[in-house]
């Protein structure tokens, strides 16, 4: 699986239970769409805790992602969160799906592989975040060559 | 197609790794992985030939991510209705990692 989104639990209490938001099924759709006409595909895993968040981040780096879009919420500043982002040994996109003051924060200081943060375009940003992963990956210029329907 | 592995364990899965990559390899269609746990993921202990169009994995919530797969695989099936069918890119799988 080539590109991963890696969503962080929702609020700013990191040892709670609550389950990251569901992006529009509109964006999801369209993301999987856009990988597709890439000649590539996407692994989307939520999260439900910083634990989980930062063990997906691993896990999918063992994996073979090639690129990951992660998106850790409220929780950037969290040092377990900022640890696992910075040792990503493949490059990442952070992603806050905010779209108001205040913004969440994001990673500060080294940000290990980190080629880009979007913020405040709401679930709009992982679109950009798909442009610049493609652009990254090269395959941005693949992404009207394929016919992908069923 | 909607794929739920369930827990499969890893040996089993290590065991017959050839059986389900080739049954992968197999489908026609489109196919999107839904789970509730990272761990379940079949891609990346099968490596098929013909990766799955996407893999969603909402933690310990099967229902929310067989409602985002079942929404994109809707979406996607009105999309390519529209545009009058096809087979997918066989050169997904050689882009997939």
């Amino acid at each position: 699986m080539s590109i991963v989104i890696i969503r962080g639990p929702e609020g700013p209490h990191a040892g709670g239970r609550t389950h990251a938001s569901s992006l529009p099924g509109e964006v999801l759709a369209a993301l999987v769409e856009r990988a597709a006409s890439a000649g590539t595909a996407i692994a989307i895993r939520t999260c439900a805790s910083v634990e989980e968040f930062a063990s997906a981040l691993g896990i999918s780096e063992r994996e073979g992602a090639e690129l990951i879009v992660a998106d850790p919420g409220a929780h950037a500043g969290r040092s377990m969160v900022a640890e696992a982002m910075r040792a990503l040994r493949v490059p990442y996109i952070e992603v806050h799906d905010d779209g108001c003051d205040p913004l969440e924060p994001q990673l500060e200081g080294d940000a290990g592989r980190r080629i880009a943060v979007v913020h405040g375009y709401a679930a709009q940003g992982y679109m950009l975040a798909m442009s610049k992963a493609l652009e990254h990956l090269g395959y941005a210029e693949r992404e009207f060559d394929y016919h992908v329907g069923i | 197609m909607l794929l739920d592995s369930g827990d499969l364990a890893a040996d089993d899965c290590a065991r017959h790794a050839a059986e389900l990559r080739s049954a992968l390899d197999g489908l026609d269609a489109p196919y999107i992985e839904v789970h509730d746990h990272v761990e379940q993921e079949l891609e990346c202990r099968v490596r098929p030939a013909h990766p799955a169009l996407a893999i969603i994995v909402m933690t310990r919530d099967l229902a929310k991510s067989y409602a985002i797969s079942l929404e994109i695989a809707l979406k996607r099936k009105s999309t390519s209705s529209s545009e009058g069918g096809g087979r997918p890119p066989s050169s997904q799988g050689a882009l997939a990692a």
